[in-house]
């Protein structure tokens, strides 16, 4: 299939910039890896440096060019001084991929306040941190694509209160953002991935991994791979006209008016 | 027997200028494929025997009304497309169905129908098609409105095909019975697009 590539793979100087956060494994590690096949030069974010490096060096072997950054996205200083160091060694964001996030199932009486401010500190407030700080050189350029990794959950699900509450935050400020940036040709879109098989899934037993199964309706999982190619394709030029979209990549399990398939 | 070249199936034949050349910038993008017009819906059941290996189909739901085909003829269409199985479907609609104050309610209503009609197929049991939509600015049909929204960018017959061959093609293999607006952002009012 033929893509419109923002350019052509080539030296770290000439290509494009994205930025993921999160980025060293799970769905993060595979849209670094389908980016940086688009001809993306990929800043690996995590807040493991080793994980970031390890994968920085994995794509540039395979011919694609990578840098590793380690930083708390959750704290702004350091997503401020983040970008600087970027900024400095490869150029400006011209695509920001906010996918760094914690997940976790708690009823709600079992909400603390300091579960409720870390899921809320991750998924939501860095968020914010790391697309304010990009948008400023996005708009100067007039140019700029921000896809935001969500979360099917955010439409309500049992024990995620927490979690949910911080994605339709993300939802909301995206399309905020996506009104608020389009005279200057920025755009901002969400991505919201149904149940992933990633590390986040690992501590489910195998009954609750079927039950789960059952209820996707193209009945797999997704791939990071699957949730890769819909941030390729709304970082692209391919989506140049599509702006506060939010593209569930679920199997079609957002679809359901109410789930009543055997056993939920 | 799967046919060795996967086929795009089209209908209608007859695109508005916004949208000429549409069928031709599809295949294109989705490589090996041979373009197959259908003269109406009906004959659907006559292109996908239940055998034959998975075709990609693109619908455009509203240049079928605009070009005069009875709204209920499309309705009966669309029932078709919901029983034949292992299809790879992107019915392309106006945005009017969201609401507007020029709709022409007869495409609109097709429009809406589009969209229910793939989201039910996408969660139909057992069923094995892939659905989803493409929406684009009323305008594209020759109706009333811009032909773009906040962006500033016009919406053009390569971003449809853009859209569609994502949809269609091995990139949107987890994608099923999402809409997904090609639009410049016109959808963002409206509450029924989160």
């Amino acid at each position: 299939m033929s893509t419109l590539q923002q350019t052509a793979p080539g030296p770290a100087t000439t290509a494009p910039v994205a930025l993921v956060t999160g980025g060293g494994q799970g769905i993060g590690a595979g849209i670094c890896r389908r980016l940086a096949a688009d001809g993306w030069h990929v800043v690996v974010n995590d807040l493991d440096g080793h994980r970031a490096a390890v994968l920085a060096e994995a794509l540039a072997g395979d011919g694609g060019a990578a840098t590793p950054v380690a930083a708390d996205v959750s704290d702004p200083a350091a997503v401020d001084a983040m970008f600087d160091r970027v900024e400095a060694a490869v150029g400006a964001v011209g695509c920001l991929v906010n996918n760094a996030g914690i997940g976790g199932n708690n009823a709600i009486r079992n909400v603390t306040d300091d579960w409720w401010a870390r899921v809320r500190s991750v998924d939501l407030d860095a968020v914010m941190y790391c697309t304010r700080r990009a948008l400023g050189p996005m708009r100067e350029a007039r140019a700029g694509s921000v896809v935001n990794v969500a979360s099917r959950a955010w439409l309500g699900w049992w024990g995620q209160s927490a979690y949910a509450a911080s994605k339709a935050g993300v939802v909301g400020m995206s399309r905020a953002l996506a009104v608020e940036m389009s005279s200057r040709n920025v755009r901002v879109n969400v991505v919201a991935p149904g149940t992933v098989d990633t590390p986040m899934l690992r501590d489910r037993d195998e009954a609750a991994l079927e039950k789960l199964r059952r209820s996707v309706p193209t009945g797999r999982f997704g791939d990071p791979a699957d949730i890769a190619e819909a941030v390729a394709f709304l970082a692209s030029d391919r989506s140049r006209v599509i702006t506060g979209q939010v593209l569930y990549v679920c199997g079609g399990k957002s679809v359901y008016a109410y789930p009543d398939w055997p056993d939920a | 027997m799967a046919d060795p070249v996967p086929r795009l199936l089209t209908w209608p034949a007859k695109l508005p200028t916004g949208l000429d050349g549409l069928y031709a910038e599809v295949a294109t993008r989705l490589g090996s494929v041979r373009t197959v017009p259908l003269v109406t819906l009906a004959d659907l059941t006559t292109a996908c025997p239940a055998e034959a290996g998975r075709d990609a189909v693109v619908v455009v739901v509203d240049a079928a009304v605009t070009a005069g085909v009875p709204v209920a003829e499309v309705l009966d269409g669309l029932a078709l497309l919901a029983d034949t199985p292992s299809l790879d479907l992107v019915l392309v609609v106006g945005d009017g169905w969201l609401g507007t104050d020029r709709a022409d309610l007869s495409a609109t209503s097709a429009a809406g129908a589009a969209v229910a009609t793939a989201r039910s197929v996408a969660v139909r049991r057992g069923g094995t098609s892939r659905p989803n939509v493409v929406c684009v600015p009323d305008a594209l049909f020759g109706r009333e409105g811009a032909q773009r929204g906040p962006l500033r960018t016009e919406v053009g017959c390569a971003d449809v095909a853009n859209a569609v061959a994502f949809l269609l093609g091995p990139s949107g293999g987890y994608l099923s019975g999402q809409v997904l607006f090609v639009n410049g952002g016109r959808q963002l009012f409206s509450s029924m697009t989160a």
